[in-house]
């Protein structure tokens, strides 16, 4: 109905300014790995073959899940099922530590392996596009971890719960930029 | 407890049900299309086709976060056209410059 889609952007404004402006870093690295693959196709393709794609594959489901808990945690607030909600946000929280254990286990493999940012221009982008992806779920869980003690302390409820939804909103960035460079740096080949 | 406020309370119940069984069936749709994408790569699929198919994948997954678990569906259009446009963007010019 065009009426509900008047609805302002969920959570707070300035979330949302942070928002685009990590969405714009993000696609121009995307866009500089996509040129320098297409100039370094047969360095590109050899060294893919070494990332560890069930690792991949395994985060991005982790972090598929637990934007769905974010949903629910959302979505319970509106209703004041304040323990729903805190609930939700935990197992979104928990989905995030499996993401920060999985890559961190696949960084150690590759630092072990002797691989650097200066080991080749392929090892360059994925230690940089991950790493900086990385520290965005470190600051998507912190955000995450606020909400969820302020959401047990009673702080929101279903006429005011902008902070649950500007939360939400930054981790669905950190899961919809993970939806890219998924594929990109992990399956196409 | 007053007709109206019944009424409003049971409409509540039901989007709150509504939504609740909406982003369950997403979270299903995108787990599904992640699953598939990796085992088209586990077979070692690397056609122009494939290249394709995976990224499109992508573009229907971006737009169920955007639209979706983002809440932009229900914005003014401009909001969600400017993340959508850039999803959009972003996966046209990676498939243009794959082709290059």
């Amino acid at each position: 109905m065009d009426t509900e889609r008047t609805k302002p952007l969920p959570g707070d404004f300035a979330i949302w300014i942070f928002i685009f402006a990590e969405l714009m870093v993000f696609g121009v690295l995307f866009i500089a790995y996509a040129v320098t693959r297409s100039l370094h196709r047969e360095e590109f393709a050899y060294y893919q073959q070494f990332l560890d794609r069930e690792t991949g594959a395994l985060n991005t489901l982790l972090l598929i899940t637990s934007s769905y808990f974010v949903v629910k945690a959302v979505l319970a607030i509106k209703q004041d099922k304040v323990q729903q909600c805190v609930n939700g946000l935990g197992l979104a929280l928990l989905c995030g530590c499996g993401f920060l254990v999985a890559k961190t286990l696949e960084f150690s493999d590759k630092f072990s392996a002797g691989i650097r940012l200066s080991t080749n221009t392929f090892y360059m982008f994925y230690l940089s596009l991950t790493f900086f992806h990385f520290m965005h779920v470190i600051l998507g869980m912190v955000i995450l971890a606020a909400i969820l003690f302020k959401a047990r302390a009673g702080a929101y409820n279903h006429r005011e719960h902008t902070g649950v939804e500007t939360g939400a909103s930054y981790w669905h960035m950190v899961d919809l930029v993970w939806i890219i460079l998924f594929p990109l740096v992990y399956i196409i080949r | 407890m007053d007709h109206s406020v019944s009424t409003r309370l049971h409409h509540s119940v039901n989007t709150w049900a509504h939504q609740q069984t909406r982003a369950k069936r997403i979270w299903f749709a995108l787990m599904f299309l992640t699953v598939f994408v990796y085992t088209c790569g586990r077979f070692g699929f690397s056609s122009q086709w494939f290249v394709i198919l995976v990224l499109a994948s992508s573009l229907l997954k971006g737009y169920w976060i955007i639209a979706e678990y983002m809440g932009l569906r229900q914005v003014a259009r401009k909001w969600r056209w400017l993340v959508q446009g850039w999803l959009v963007l972003v996966i046209v010019l990676i498939v243009i410059i794959h082709q290059l």
